[in-house]
């Protein structure tokens, strides 16, 4: 990436003093620790070179416009929306109507430095990769979103990226934190979305949870960036005791991206659910990286992610559970089922297990199938025409992962998946 | 309705239906009976479309639009649209996909063929309903996806069930009597008896007379070995009953 001296030139000085110190130490960390290829085992499957030799540049405020269009799909007047755009945060943050819990949102820019100790600090001091070292040199503000303690969010707080530049190979590295109290209880949608025709950006975003003891936060995250584009997304979260994470992660855009989910399960008995969706057509490319460390007892993880694939696109699927050994009666489960559609598309999945306690209950699987014959036939003796079966059959495939949801934020996502099913698979 | 000439299928390079005659005309129930592995399900599943076989020699003649026409190279759901049904020896279950939704599609799908209006969701589900009280079926099965954790029985059902919502034509029914106790066989019976008329028929495929005492053959075939070896009346299921298949190889 050519120009990210000259990222960086003009985005040194921006931020408050907390942020310019950690801004200087990550860019160092970055630069030489250098870029990874697929001789390093967690991008074996991903091949990072085309985005190496990008010209990127910052995007730049004034680019973005309006950008309603794009965000019609996943837009609710009930949630609390914070439309990013470009990677720039607006002007000024939405207004937190008094049903909203007293959640707080604030920009970086305006976290004094006391607050940074206290709440947002662990993140910036925990071990950080190229990409999450490059988002912190390169981004100018971040958004930190606050639940306090015992409030319950009703309405959904959408945090919507847009990339609403009609230029392309450009740079964007958002970032957002969420602590939530204990007790606290809020539902994110995270969507990248697309709003114009420009390729070969790259979006590298990054995203820390800290959950405090009790407290629940459902994350949905969308990806759904013009099929140019690269896409990289951090998300590291870490749970305290008996509190609860519950994701989903809907990959349908992009040329190349690479989800990057971390766990740290701290206390006991915390709880974890993690579900993924990809719907792959093309030359699109997706890796799931998933890491859970089980550090306290009692903590209970569970996996699923699936994918349908078709054309040329690939998938990578690596699910790693941690379980040290103090993590006694912990439980974990992983499975990654994919449907191939196409004869050239392919897919590599690694579930893995790593074991240090001895009273556990873990399990991991992946299969990888093609659309079963005989269930196509029974359907077509009905009268169903093939097409139909098909997509039949496909979200038939898909629906397991919405099942037991009642929420209203994956209701949206189902709709907006179904479509995407019906192109995807014929 | 239905003309079967000459029909041949080789599967690896072995013939599993050797010339196979049969013409069923509107109004009538033919049987077909014979040993294991004499062809049956073959043949069954190639009036279907499945696309496993494929004809080496023959034809297939269905009335449609009251012309005699080459289904062969119809796809399945084209046969099922033109009034073609099979009801499956082994119904496949599809996980995800609910069973309500699926007759409504398929419903809907011989619907537009017809040129008739589809069905919304609420009369459909008032249309299913009713059906299902006639084979007694649990209600519990309507949201289920399609066959799952169906017992042995209640798939059989369920593929009546389809038949008296599609109303087919020609449906040929392949062994639903095997792994039915008595009270199913003869809930599934009373189905296929109430769908008979004088415009529709029905090929009952089955290893014993037992359910053509609920469903009453006017013709009945013995399949063996890829061919049919005898056609008489309702009185050979009896004989066969009787006397085995190994008597027939001779005759």
């Amino acid at each position: 990436m050519a120009r990210l001296e000259e990222i960086r030139k003009a985005s040194k000085t921006k931020g408050p003093d907390w942020l310019l110190v950690r801004k200087e130490a990550a860019w160092n960390a970055a630069m030489s620790a250098g870029f990874p290829s697929q001789k390093d085992e967690d991008w074996k499957y991903t091949d990072l070179s085309p985005l190496l030799t990008l010209p990127v540049e910052p995007f730049r405020a004034s680019e973005g416009q309006a950008a309603r269009k794009a965000l019609d799909k996943f837009f609710n007047p009930q949630d609390i929306t914070v439309v990013i755009t470009d990677g720039h945060l607006p002007e000024e943050l939405p207004f937190i109507p008094a049903e909203a819990g007293g959640v707080i949102l604030k920009k970086f820019s305006a976290v004094r430095e006391q607050e940074f100790r206290d709440c947002l600090a662990p993140a910036f001091d925990q071990p950080q990769d190229i990409f999450s070292n490059l988002n912190t040199a390169l981004a100018d503000d971040g958004l930190w979103i606050h639940v306090p303690r015992q409030s319950r969010i009703q309405p959904v707080i959408h945090i919507c990226h847009i990339i609403n530049t009609p230029h392309s190979a450009r740079l964007c590295c958002p970032r957002v934190m969420i602590t939530a109290e204990p007790l606290a209880e809020a539902q994110i949608l995270m969507s990248f979305l697309s709003a114009t025709g420009a390729a070969d950006c790259l979006t590298n975003a990054l995203t820390d949870i800290a959950i405090g003891p009790g407290a629940q936060i459902a994350l949905t995250m969308v990806q759904d960036e013009h099929h140019g584009n690269y896409h990289v997304h951090s998300t590291r979260v870490n749970q305290h005791k008996n509190s609860s994470f519950d994701s989903f992660a809907l990959i349908t855009g992009g040329h190349l991206t690479r989800n990057n989910l971390t766990l740290t399960l701290l206390g006991e008995g915390a709880q974890t659910v993690l579900k993924g969706l990809y719907l792959l057509k093309a030359a699109q490319h997706a890796d799931n990286h998933i890491t859970v460390n089980h550090i306290a007892p009692r903590g209970t993880s569970t996996q699923l992610y699936k994918g349908i694939l078709n054309g040329e696109s690939r998938a990578v699927f690596n699910g790693k559970i941690y379980v040290h050994p103090e993590a006694q009666e912990t439980n974990a489960y992983q499975l990654n089922r994919n449907l191939l559609m196409g004869e050239d598309c392919r897919i590599n999945t690694k579930p893995q297990l790593e074991i240090f306690a001895d009273n556990v209950k873990c399990s991991h699987g992946a299969t990888v199938g093609q659309m079963d014959d005989n269930e196509l036939f029974y359907l077509q003796s009905r009268g169903i025409p093939r097409k139909a079966a098909v997509s039949m059959l496909a979200e038939g495939f898909v629906k397991e992962l919405f099942s037991k949801n009642q929420d209203t934020v994956r209701d949206r996502l189902l709709s907006a998946v179904n479509p995407v099913i019906k192109t995807a698979v014929c | 309705m239905l003309e079967i000439k000459d029909l041949t299928i080789e599967v690896n390079g072995a013939e599993i239906l050797k010339g196979i005659n049969l013409s069923v005309k509107k109004g009538e129930v033919h049987a077909i009976m014979g040993p294991n592995g004499s062809g049956k399900s073959t043949l069954a599943k190639i009036i279907a479309g499945h696309p496993d076989y494929t004809a080496t020699r023959g034809e297939i003649l269905f009335n449609i639009n009251n012309k005699m026409v080459s289904i062969l190279d119809l796809a399945p759901e084209d046969r099922a649209r033109a009034g073609l049904f099979l009801a499956f020896q082994y119904p496949v279950e599809i996980p995800g996909v609910s069973n309500s939704v699926f007759l409504r599609a398929a419903f809907n799908e011989i619907c537009k063929y017809h040129g008739a209006a589809e069905m919304d969701p609420l009369d459909f589900d008032a249309y299913l309903r009713e059906k299902m009280q006639l084979l007694f079926m649990d209600e519990k099965y309507v949201n289920r996806p399609v066959n799952v954790d169906f017992s042995g029985g209640e798939k059989k059902r369920n593929e009546i069930l389809q038949m008296a919502i599609l109303n087919p034509r020609l449906a040929v029914l392949d062994e639903t009597d095997s792994g039915l106790d008595v009270d199913s066989m003869r809930v599934v019976a009373d189905g296929v008896n109430r769908l008979r008329s004088g415009e529709n028929a029905f090929i009952v495929i089955t290893h014993y007379q037992r359910l053509l005492n609920y469903i009453v053959p006017d013709v009945v075939h013995i399949l063996q070995n890829g061919r049919i070896v005898r056609t008489a009346g309702r009185e050979l299921a009896l004989e066969v009953e009787n006397k085995g298949y190994d008597w027939l190889k001779q005759g």
